[in-house]
């Protein structure tokens, strides 16, 4: 017990030390939550557009539409 | 050379047509600074030792609010297209703006200077160096201006991007500068912090007409 | 006179450039690099935390304070090496017209605004004990903060136009005058500091690191580095995925 608290003190500057790695933590774990939602998020929408977009194109399939080949 | 001759004359014809604009930046300028005695009182010691440094940044804002004048009307009117197609490169254009806008500004901003060294008891024998600090100052604040005013052309909220993206620039030159004159007063020579105005100056010159230009190209694209 | 810069022309290379530019390939490759990307910034920041947190020695003069080293100065690294690359992309944007260079410097900038404030906010914390005072006009400091000012400014410029390709390449012009510039405002706020040097802040001097605690900060330095490229690598493999998107969407409004 004696050992965890020395440990949580950091020789009395543990208000510096741990808000220091806090913040880092924070920062970083902000930035990669973030940017991984960012992500899900644009290809989950580039997802749905492609399949409004084969749908579309399976409709008008063999009109007048040249392009429904491709 | 005789293109950029002409440019430089048409700029100043048309700053002197708006001499108003002028008139109101000097204005700021001496206003701004004489609301300082009344936020930190008229104690004589105190406004000499922040005087000099507070007319640099009051010129360095002056020149700030000024900027809007140097591209913007010409990108709306469409001139700036027209100036593309000048025959004269457009890096050199740029810098004939530049010099224009210095002119109209920084000149009558350095005319007004005597006014408030007065006002914060500036000593005499300090005048020339603080005036000579600005001469060089303001020309690349001018410079390194331009190069803002050309990034946001076009861009929202223009009036409040250009101190964001043009004030980190201003900072050696604010340092330089009032460094000089604080140096004249502390008894210290001059010489070194005007010799390192001179060479960020001599160094903003080509650096604002080169992405100046580039800059121009893009909005213009 | 050297009319023909940067923006106006193509290269003659640029062909070959289009070639790396494919969306396509930089997402296979970008598929391959960022799971051992993420593994190894997970692995070496493990590892430092213990090793900074538990195994380091403290320091004779600065006690366990000198822990927050750990994170302040691999931070205080990222910010800078992140902006050299903000300046490479849009270098690549502007000389090689290489597509990929915009986005990735639209990727890099948050990021390294990040890492800045992450550095300044830990020297405050580093400097309270130290100096007894949150914030000195500290030579480094000041330049760091100017740094930020910098990436905040790249960020609003690039955001701030209707075209999305006109912000990018102004935002890389900002970004390499910028790298002119900083060279010249570091030299000049050292200059300043030491004409004003505040008297009343004593000042440790930093006297050649310890192996022992070299160490611990080279693997931080090195989870701060892949966690970087991590973020940056999702960031921009997001960014492409809208403008898919967007394209797509603008196809199907016009209903082709």
């Amino acid at each position: 017990m004696d050992g965890l608290f020395s440990f949580l003190s950091m020789g009395g500057y543990g208000a510096y030390v741990w808000p220091s790695y806090g913040l880092a933590l924070l920062v970083m774990g902000g930035l990669f939550l973030q940017a991984r939602r960012d992500l899900r998020h644009s290809e989950q929408r580039l997802l749905d557009l492609k399949q409004r977009d084969a749908s579309q194109q399976g409709g008008r399939d063999g009109k007048d539409n040249p392009e429904a080949s491709r | 050379m005789n293109a950029l001759a002409a440019l430089l004359a048409r700029d100043l014809r048309l700053a002197l047509r708006q001499s108003g604009d002028v008139l109101l930046a000097v204005l700021f300028f001496i206003l701004g600074a004489a609301l300082f005695p009344f936020a930190v009182g008229p104690e004589p010691n105190l406004l000499l030792r922040i005087g000099p440094g507070l007319i640099w940044v009051m010129a360095l804002l002056s020149v700030l609010l000024s900027l809007d004048r140097l591209f913007a009307p010409d990108h709306e009117d469409g001139t700036l297209d027209l100036l593309l197609l000048a025959p004269a490169p457009l890096e050199g254009i740029v810098l004939a703006r530049i010099l224009a806008h210095w002119l109209a500004s920084g000149g009558p901003l350095i005319l007004a200077t005597p006014l408030l060294a007065v006002f914060f008891g500036v000593p005499t024998y300090a005048l020339p160096v603080l005036l000579g600090s600005l001469l060089l100052g303001t020309l690349a604040l001018s410079a390194l201006g331009a190069l803002g005013a050309a990034l946001t052309l076009g861009a929202r909220r223009a009036g409040v991007l250009v101190p964001l993206l043009v004030l980190p620039l201003y900072i050696p030159v604010l340092i330089f500068g009032a460094g000089a004159v604080d140096a004249v007063l502390t008894g210290l020579a001059a010489r070194p912090h005007l010799l390192l105005l001179a060479a960020v100056l001599v160094l903003s010159l080509p650096l604002a007409a080169l992405a100046g230009a580039a800059a121009l190209r893009q909005a213009a694209e | 006179m050297t009319r023909a810069t940067s923006t106006s022309r193509p290269t003659a290379s640029a062909g070959s450039w289009h070639r790396f530019a494919n969306p396509g390939r930089f997402l296979r490759i970008s598929g391959h690099v960022y799971p051992w990307s993420l593994g190894l910034a997970l692995l070496c920041l493990g590892v430092g935390l213990v090793w900074s947190l538990g195994l380091a020695p403290a320091d004779y003069q600065q006690g366990d304070s000198v822990r927050i080293m750990y994170v302040h100065v691999p931070a205080a690294w990222m910010a800078l090496f992140a902006y050299s690359l903000l300046a490479a992309a849009g270098a690549s944007l502007l000389i090689w017209r290489h597509p990929l260079g915009g986005v990735a410097a639209t990727a890099i900038a948050p990021v390294g605004a990040a890492f800045t404030f992450l550095a300044l906010a830990t020297g405050s914390l580093w400097g309270k004990p130290m100096w007894g005072t949150w914030w000195v006009w500290d030579a480094r400091l000041t330049s760091v903060l100017i740094l930020l000012f910098l990436y905040l400014g790249h960020m609003a410029l690039t955001h701030a136009f209707e075209n999305a390709e006109r912000g990018r390449k102004a935002a890389a012009v900002l970004a390499l005058a910028g790298v002119v510039n900083l060279p010249i405002i570091k030299f000049s706020v050292d200059w300043w500091n030491t004409l004003h040097q505040p008297a009343s802040v004593t000042r440790i001097g930093t006297p050649a690191i310890h192996e022992a605690m070299l160490w611990p900060l080279l693997v931080m330095a090195g989870g701060f580095m892949f966690f970087f490229f991590a973020v940056v690598l999702l960031r921009m493999r997001a960014a492409l995925a809208a403008q898919r998107a967007e394209a797509l969407d603008r196809r199907i409004m016009l209903g082709r």
